[in-house]
């Protein structure tokens, strides 16, 4: 637990409850959305967007813009021509694409970049980035619309990234290491609730907020069940090919008997073309780092 | 692998065919066991089709019935960020429910149900693997196909469920779009185009038909498009040759046509026809093909080559309607159990559920002519009836068809309530009826049935004048 080491921490104090407490008392910090990646979202929901106004969005902030144009040159979006301009960058890979990579790229400067958990929410991320791209190709597999896919899987984890950005705050009171395996944990138990105020705090589109909410309960969700469900396997074949220190291992036999596939109604040899794809996951999640 | 399981049916498929199929042969006493690859029952048409779309062309038909009574005082506009599932939010109860009562039909009639893909091992055997990778063998004496269809997608047409989108994705689309082009113009086609519109999408419809809706009457057809194209920016191109369709990688598609015109849309509908579900059926191996257009060709009985297999539905091609389907597969297992038929296989009706709604039954003006030499035809315009001016669907009409005698062949209805209004004309067809019982007998007062009046005491007036002539 590389970050993690570096900040007062006790095993005597329960993780998990003090991470109760916080959400019950409304005591987290939650990070504020960043303006322009506000923007974006509320763009995506517009019907009148179009790429000019994207773009001008995009240019009011020059990290962002650079960034961009970082990953439009990235091997993951197999350029043949250097992309050197953002309206370039913007004809050559859409306008969706393009605002996938602005959400990606402002959610991760402002909400995964706690250094004392550096080396942590770099697992996260990279998680999160292969959820993402599974949860649209899943999607697309069942024919379903993949407007929105890539940010319900990008978005999934968001609370663990929360609760992981209050770590330091949370526990001040002893010295020693939250051991790893009261981390996870304490992770896995309240990732849900913080990712619900962080949905309500964002205002969230639904299926949005659903994904972050239900994605490992999906029979809770309301509105949009199918999505959760996408979420959730996406995230088990996210632990399979790239397992982090956060979660659970999936070995591809959990995949092959867990009970969202049947959900999903998708066939033995429909999963194997998704993991087929494991490749350029990888190449993603890399051209997103 | 152990010995199959011996069924008296074996059904491939719970949609409206083989859920008809299933209980005409429980209700005999048979055991029965339905196989469906989709987690419950109901197939394309409760999960991808029928009622989803239905669903939400009522949130549209009651919008544009406020727009239409409160429009002068209120102003109703749907905001730019709404999105598409708030406008189907009924949608997934109505399917809940919808399911709940087949399977509890079936159950009550203890249908065996088996969810995974089949594929045929044999002619009387059938392999279903489960979405596990667990695989069992059925036999079956009688089998009924009844796999359904799928959105065709032409190689052509670069659908990528995001920008362009077929049947089944376009209902999940995160928001409404502002403009849509819709590639078709059949049924679905239509009936997408319209509730589109409707929902105040500019839609291009565009076909190489000149006309959509073919198979229809031309006048329908003509009152169609007028209706359709009164919505604001939307507007149907026929005859038009698709030269290439693609998103431009920044904000639209295009469509562009052989003669260089193009349309620009942000998104795209492609509902060019669908394709029988035939792929992983093995169907070779019971000893069946598929014709040149990927059906598998049966008989008037839905009998297929091989006598004890039978297939029902969309996979046996037009027309492809829910109600045409479900008749299919009872008629299919009736046949099979040797248990007697009835005709009246041509008095199905046609329901269209565009905006306004279109229904027929029986002959149309011009087959009628074609086959009778002659015909009389009665028209009602629905803006002539009191319902129709207090309900204002004044851009109905109907339009009733028969022989010399009066004698009912046929009806052509569009406008609200028409899939309701067709059954009137298609039981006085069924009886032989003449027109005079339309007048002679007594319908509420307003309806719009009353349409039926008007059309008929214009077929009798027709009659009166040609009565010398008829001898």
């Amino acid at each position: 637990m590389t970050g993690a080491a570096a900040m007062p921490a006790t095993s005597t104090l329960h993780l998990s409850e003090l991470f109760r407490k916080q959400i019950a008392e409304r005591r987290l910090e939650l990070p504020m959305l960043p303006g322009v990646a506000a923007e974006v979202l509320s763009l995506v929901q517009q019907e009148s967007t179009d790429a000019a106004r994207l773009s001008a969005v995009i240019h009011r902030d020059q990290t962002l813009a650079s960034n961009i144009l970082r990953v439009a040159n990235s091997v993951a979006f197999a350029a043949r021509v250097s992309v050197t301009s953002l309206q370039q960058a913007v004809s050559r890979l859409g306008m969706a694409q393009i605002t996938e990579i602005a959400m990606a790229v402002s959610v991760k400067s402002r909400v995964f970049a706690n250094p004392l958990c550096a080396e942590l929410l770099k697992g996260l991320w990279r998680h999160s980035v292969i959820t993402g791209f599974f949860t649209k190709e899943i999607a697309r597999l069942r024919r379903r619309n993949v407007e929105i896919a890539f940010l319900c899987g990008l978005l999934h984890d968001i609370g663990k990234a929360v609760l992981l950005s209050n770590l330091d705050r949370v526990v001040t009171a002893g010295k020693a290491q939250v051991p790893m395996d009261e981390l996870t944990a304490a992770l896995h138990e309240h990732h849900a609730a913080a990712g619900a105020l962080l949905a309500k705090e964002w205002r969230m589109p639904e299926q949005l907020a659903e994904a972050v909410v239900c994605h490992h309960d999906y029979d809770k969700a309301t509105k949009f069940a199918d999505s959760a469900m996408m979420v959730c396997l996406a995230d088990l074949v996210a632990h399979f090919l790239a397992p982090t220190s956060l979660g659970p291992a999936a070995t591809c036999e959990a995949i092959r008997g867990h009970p969202v596939l049947a959900a999903l109604n998708l066939y033995p040899d429909q999963l194997a073309e998704l993991l087929g794809k494991g490749d350029q996951a990888l190449q993603l999640a890399e051209s997103m780092q | 692998m152990s010995d199959p399981v011996r069924y008296d049916v074996v059904i491939v498929g719970s949609g409206p065919a083989g859920q008809k199929a299933a209980i005409q042969a429980a209700k005999e006493d048979r055991r029965v066991c339905v196989v469906e690859r989709e987690q419950g029952v109901g197939g394309a048409c409760v999960h991808r089709g029928t009622i989803p779309s239905k669903t939400l062309r009522e949130t549209a038909v009651h919008l544009a019935g406020f727009r239409l009574r409160v429009g002068n005082h209120v102003q109703v506009t749907i905001p730019p960020d709404l999105q598409l599932a708030s406008l189907m939010d009924r949608m997934e109860s109505v399917v809940a429910a919808h399911v709940k009562y087949q399977d509890a039909q079936l159950r009550r009639n203890h249908v065996e149900q088996l969810n995974g893909r089949a594929r045929f091992v044999g002619p009387h055997e059938l392999e279903v693997e489960t979405v596990y990778g667990e695989r069992r063998r059925l036999w079956g004496e009688h089998i009924v196909i009844a796999t359904g269809s799928r959105p065709r997608t032409p190689a052509e047409i670069p659908i990528d469920h995001e920008h362009v989108l077929d049947s089944d994705s376009v209902l999940n689309m995160a928001y409404l779009p502002r403009s849509l082009t819709v590639l078709g113009s059949g049924v679905i086609a239509s009936e997408y185009a319209t509730i589109f519109a409707a929902l105040g999408v500019h839609v291009t419809m565009i076909d190489k038909a000149e006309r959509p809706l073919a198979f229809l009457d031309r006048e329908i057809q003509s009152r169609f498009v007028e209706a359709f194209e009164c919505n604001p920016g939307c507007v149907y191109v026929g005859g038009a040759s698709i030269a290439r369709v693609e998103w431009d990688g920044v904000s639209e598609v295009v469509t562009r046509l052989a003669n260089g015109w193009e349309a620009r849309s942000q998104k795209l509908l492609c509902a060019l026809g669908r394709v029988a579900n035939v792929e992983g059926l093995d169907i070779g191996a019971a000893g069946l093909a598929t014709n040149e257009r990927g059906h598998i060709p049966v008989d008037q009985d839905c009998r297929t080559v091989v006598p004890h297999i039978f297939a029902a539905g969309d996979v046996i091609g037009p027309p492809s309607l829910a109600s045409t389907s479900m008749e299919q597969g009872r008629r299919a297992m009736r046949c099979a159990l040797g248990l007697p038929l009835t005709a009246g296989d041509e008095l199905i009706p046609a329901g269209i559920y565009t905006i306004p709604e279109i229904s027929s039954v029986g002959l149309g003006e011009a087959a009628a002519r074609k086959q009778f030499g002659d015909c009389l035809v009665g028209r009602s315009r629905f803006d002539e009836l009191a319902r129709g001016q207090i309900a204002g669907c004044t851009e109905g009409l109907l339009k009733l068809v028969a022989d010399l005698h009066g004698k009912v062949l046929g009806a052509q209805i569009i406008g609200e309530g028409a899939t309701e209004l067709i059954h009137l004309a298609q039981m006085a067809a069924m009886h032989g009826d003449t027109v005079d019982m339309f007048v002679d007998k007594i319908f509420n007062f307003p309806t719009l049935a009353e349409a039926y009046r008007v059309a008929a005491f214009e077929i009798m007036a027709q009659r009166r004048a040609r009565q010398p002539a008829a001898g």
